[in-house]
């Protein structure tokens, strides 16, 4: 097994026993993307900054430094606002628009001590449920190149997928999350309206953008909704009750939990 | 569940622009000249066209039977959020500008809009 195969608390367990070093982790996560340029699920790729960063957070982990995401590898979709990092929305009118400050969930997610490892591809603006509307070329499906994606958060699901990265952010309005994790087979998760802070992401619609992320299993998707969810006083409609511990009930199982399936969505049009 | 204090769907839809005569034509030049985009005649053609199809699928949605549906125009119940007026940091003008192509003297330049 690859390092960047791992689950993000397989990798918290491993750099804390010394097993591996963020730095060896980072570069396994960056060979994997250069491997698979075809899927075309980065438009940026950050290889010197997240081997930089890497090298701090090994040398943070020997002092013994406990944060939440420390020296794990994450992608942003290409609409979260980076300072220093180009964001393009996978538009060619934002084709070198550096951000001069970072989206509130970015500033979360680097204060957690992650890794930035790069910008994905996505439907332009977020316009887009296939992953081909983007003016830097659509992104591929890992399991079968023939086949779509999903869209909008394309290169997201594609690059946690496809263990390009351990866990990777993405937005949802119409099912921009929830489309590309299915049609990838991994975690996605689109939280409730107002849950993440919408703050520095370039908006499809507002009152309706959900902020959320791909993830390998559900208890990783859980650990990084406790470090993105929360009021955000740059964001009024994030909600004012404060964020849940995620993780808390992730072993009591779904006894008494009852599941929804709208009848719409299971219909015979559907093959399979 | 949450309660709105507002009109019922279906009336909202008979007062808005989804009541309009499904035959009405868009004034495709107008709309163009306010965007600022230059059209070719042919292109007025194909977007009024467009654009009237996309009026008349909207439409579909007066047959919804809406008598007993509540509108839903927000999720969260928040409303009038508000915070101290108090200066807190923010861009330099630099920074606020670092991105434009044209600017002078550290302010955006834009083609005049008022003549």
């Amino acid at each position: 097994m690859n390092l960047n195969q791992l689950t993000i608390k397989e990798a918290q367990e491993g750099l804390k026993n010394k097993k591996l070093s963020s730095f060896e982790l980072t570069k396994a996560c960056l060979k994997q993307i250069n491997k698979n340029k075809d899927l075309n699920a980065f438009i940026t790729v950050c290889e010197k900054e997240a081997l930089e960063q890497a090298k701090k957070a090994d040398e943070l982990i020997s002092k013994r430094q406990d944060l939440p995401l420390l020296g794990i590898p994450i992608a942003l979709k290409d609409l979260f606002s980076t300072k220093e990092i180009k964001t393009t929305a996978a538009s060619k009118v934002l084709e070198n628009f550096v951000p001069q400050y970072n989206a509130t969930v970015v500033e979360k997610i680097k204060n957690a001590g992650a890794i930035i490892v790069g910008k994905t591809n996505l439907d332009a603006w977020a316009h887009g449920s296939s992953g081909e509307n983007s003016d830097f070329g659509p992104t591929k499906n890992p399991w079968n190149r023939e086949c779509v994606p999903g869209g909008s958060s394309s290169g997201s699901a594609v690059s946690v997928a496809s263990d390009m990265c351990l866990a990777a952010t993405g937005t949802d309005t119409g099912g921009s999350i929830r489309l590309p994790a299915s049609f990838n087979n991994i975690v996605g998760l689109k939280p409730t309206y107002g849950r993440v802070s919408r703050y520095g992401i370039i908006a499809m619609a507002s009152s309706l953008d959900s902020i959320g992320h791909f993830t390998k299993n559900v208890e990783d998707s859980a650990l990084l909704l406790n470090i993105t969810a929360g009021k955000d006083p740059l964001d009024a409609t994030t909600l004012p009750n404060p964020a849940e511990n995620y993780i808390k009930n992730l072993d009591k199982g779904v006894k008494g939990l009852k599941i929804g399936i709208p009848r719409e969505f299971v219909t015979a049009d559907l093959d399979k | 569940m949450i309660h709105w204090k507002t009109k019922p769907v279906s009336q909202l839809l008979s007062d808005s622009a989804l009541s309009y005569n499904i035959s009405m034509k868009i004034d495709v030049p107008r709309v163009a000249k306010l965007a600022n985009l230059p059209l070719k005649q042919e292109e007025k053609e194909k977007f009024e066209k467009q654009l009237s199809e996309i009026l008349t699928y909207v439409e579909k949605l007066k047959k919804v039977d809406t008598k007993n549906v509540e509108i839903t125009s927000q999720v969260t119940g928040l409303e009038n959020i508000k915070r101290e007026d108090k200066v807190i940091p923010s861009l330099s003008q630099e920074e606020a500008t670092s991105q434009t192509k044209s600017q002078q003297n550290g302010l955006f330049k834009v083609k005049a809009i008022l003549e």
